[in-house]
């Protein structure tokens, strides 16, 4: 698919009058296939920034039902989805902002068993996961199948973000070698996945197109009671069990 | 007298309250292992059970870093803090 229909030139004309993007930045979105882990808070605003973008194959992972306490952040839901699968509800509301792609929902719990099926075909990773176990998971197989990894974690007002590419830059276990504790329920403000689910899509759109600089090598702290983005250099661990072995 | 500036994030800016930062003044040079002694003893039990592990040394999973330096690529526990120096003690977070 080497062209845009009319309709689509119209859709995505703000963009497209990017001098960087254009038509050929639009057609590589176009014909672009995303994975997005997760679709709470985080994974909820990056797939709606995607779907809205024109990213032509969005496929979708969550095996959660939507609650009342998941309104708070959240942005694909209403109160009308409580009670529904939320890969149906979030795959209802992308083909309604965006009738010319494909989403293809999947409700299913990630494991080691099933990642490698989801992971079949894809461009690119975004993180929308609420634990290390699974998170860790992903990561590793990104890193055997070099697929590009956008990781983004929340807490309370702080959210982070560390974009990898398999063999060039540190990957998630260089970070966290083995999965911590994990918490029951993370306490969380909607507007700090909505930064950082933002920033995800970003990285994501920039990987695709070719465009501008991956935020690798460093991890983004934004600390949001004081108004701060931080960034912490990073470097890949000569241990680590996941992507020590790998070179570019 | 030596100025160092703490700022933690996440679960460990919770045990220490103040929105996370908080300024020290000593009267002779510290490391990092002091400090983080220092920071047990006014803090106390919500402190430790974020940061230690049961050897009483910090988490292997929390991140020390100076002015933005690992202190794994520094000396460590080890490592003498300056005057000026900015301390972040970073554990993992996990939300979605
Ligand atoms: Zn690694």
């Amino acid at each position: 698919m080497n062209v845009l229909s009319i309709r689509e030139m119209e859709r995505y004309d703000r963009q497209i009058k990017i001098s960087e993007l254009g038509v050929e930045g639009q057609i590589k979105l176009k014909n672009s296939r995303i994975l997005v882990v997760g679709v709470g808070g985080l994974g909820g605003v990056a797939a709606t920034y995607l779907a809205m973008a024109g990213v032509g194959f969005i496929r979708i992972v969550d095996n959660g039902i939507l609650e009342l306490n998941n309104l708070n952040r959240q942005i694909p839901y209403s109160e009308k989805d409580i009670g529904r699968l939320k890969v149906e509800a979030v795959a209802e509301r992308l083909k309604s902002l965006n009738s010319e792609i494909v989403i293809e929902p999947i409700s299913e719990k990630i494991t080691s068993r099933n990642i490698d099926g989801l992971l079949r075909d894809v461009d690119l990773v975004v993180d929308g996961l609420d634990n290390f176990e699974t998170r860790l998971i992903v990561n590793d197989k990104c890193i055997k199948f070099r697929i590009p990894f956008i990781h983004g974690a929340v807490y309370s007002f702080e959210g982070r973000l560390m974009t990898i590419i398999p063999g060039r830059s540190p990957c998630l276990r260089c970070l966290i070698p083995t999965a911590p504790p994990e918490h029951d329920t993370i306490p969380v403000i909607g507007p700090i996945p909505g930064v950082i689910g933002c920033l995800e899509a970003l990285e994501a759109l920039k990987i695709i197109t070719d465009l501008g600089k991956p935020f690798t090598d460093k991890i983004l702290i934004f600390d949001g009671l004081n108004l701060e983005f931080t960034s912490i250099p990073i470097v890949r661990s000569p241990k680590c069990p996941a992507c020590s072995k790998l070179t570019d | 007298m030596v100025k160092i500036v703490v700022k933690a994030f996440a679960t460990i800016r919770e045990a220490i309250g103040e929105f996370g930062k908080i300024s020290f003044e000593f009267p002779e040079q510290v490391t990092v292992k002091n400090l983080i002694e220092i920071l047990s003893k006014r803090f106390g039990e919500k402190f430790n059970l974020e940061v230690l592990d049961d050897n009483g040394l910090p988490k292997k999973t929390i991140k020390i870093f100076i002015n933005g330096r690992d202190i794994e690529f520094l000396d460590g526990l080890h490592t003498v803090l300056k005057d000026g120096d900015e301390v972040a003690l970073i554990p993992p977070i996990a939300g979605g």
